[in-house]
């Protein structure tokens, strides 16, 4: 182990990586979720659209840039970053349930 | 691509998918105990399901021209099957590379390691699910009409 001082902080570099990377995965979920409904609904973004000549793909790299943007975005934001960790399990569980259910019945 | 490669390639993809969806149960099953070290298998799972989706990605715009339209003439309900499962492989593409780099974070003991192998074993185990759905959809479509 390392010596450090009583005094300096421990800094949580590998919690803030794990909320950044497990909010980014979640954003993913969401925004593909999003955009399948839009795509359902016959309002796909011309924005997603003009991403790629095939729907999928292009749902992809959206949802992709979506998950980059957030996990990024997440990171300074959080302030208790080990808290949020304990939480994300939960909260990545309810994001899979939801892109199932929204896959399979609304698609 | 010619026809005959577009076999091969179609014949690869559905075993190289139904290891990797075996595969990925592994790392979901070991990580019941969260500060396990998985990574090595983990990996491989998710090297697999990596395969299994490019070799998806490369077939797709083939399925798209060729065969999509004769499907959903003839079996809608086989199409639509389809087109879930593409949704489903990609998510869990996703859930796996998420689950590999918590696992990364993970290696170094520290009070985040039980969080992060906690956040790996729900990406896993998520991954897991839908690949099998993936790869029983695949099967399903590919018994009803191939390329």
């Amino acid at each position: 182990m390392r010596d450090l001082s009583p005094l300096a902080a421990p800094r949580p570099i590998r919690a803030r990586a794990g909320v950044q990377l497990g909010g980014g995965c979640v954003a993913f979920l969401l925004a593909y979720v999003a955009l399948q409904l839009l795509h359902e609904l016959g309002h796909d973004p011309r924005l997603v659209v003009a991403l790629a000549p095939i729907p999928l793909f292009a749902r992809f790299v959206a949802s992709a840039a979506c998950a980059l943007g957030a996990g990024v975005v997440i990171g300074p934001l959080v302030r208790d970053h080990e808290r949020w960790l304990r939480i994300l399990p939960a909260v990545l569980a309810v994001a899979i349930a939801l892109f199932v259910v929204t896959i399979v019945f609304a698609s | 691509m010619s026809a005959l490669v577009v076999r091969i390639l179609e014949h690869v993809h559905g075993h190289v998918g139904w290891l990797s969806a075996l595969a990925l149960a592994h790392p979901a099953v070991l990580l019941r105990r969260p500060r396990r070290n998985v990574f090595g298998v983990a990996g491989a799972a998710t090297a697999l399901v990596t395969a299994a989706a490019a070799l998806g990605a490369l077939l797709y715009p083939s399925y798209r021209v060729g065969l999509k339209p004769l499907i959903l003439a003839s079996t809608p309900a086989v199409g639509a099957l389809f087109e879930r499962k593409e949704h489903l492989g990609v998510a869990a593409l996703v859930l796996a590379w998420t689950g590999l780099a918590a696992l990364a974070l993970a290696r170094r003991r520290d009070a985040a390691t039980a969080d992060l192998g906690r956040l790996a074993f729900v990406a896993y185990s998520g991954a897991a699910f839908m690949a099998v759905v993936a790869a029983g959809a695949g099967l399903i479509v590919g018994a009803h009409r191939s390329f």
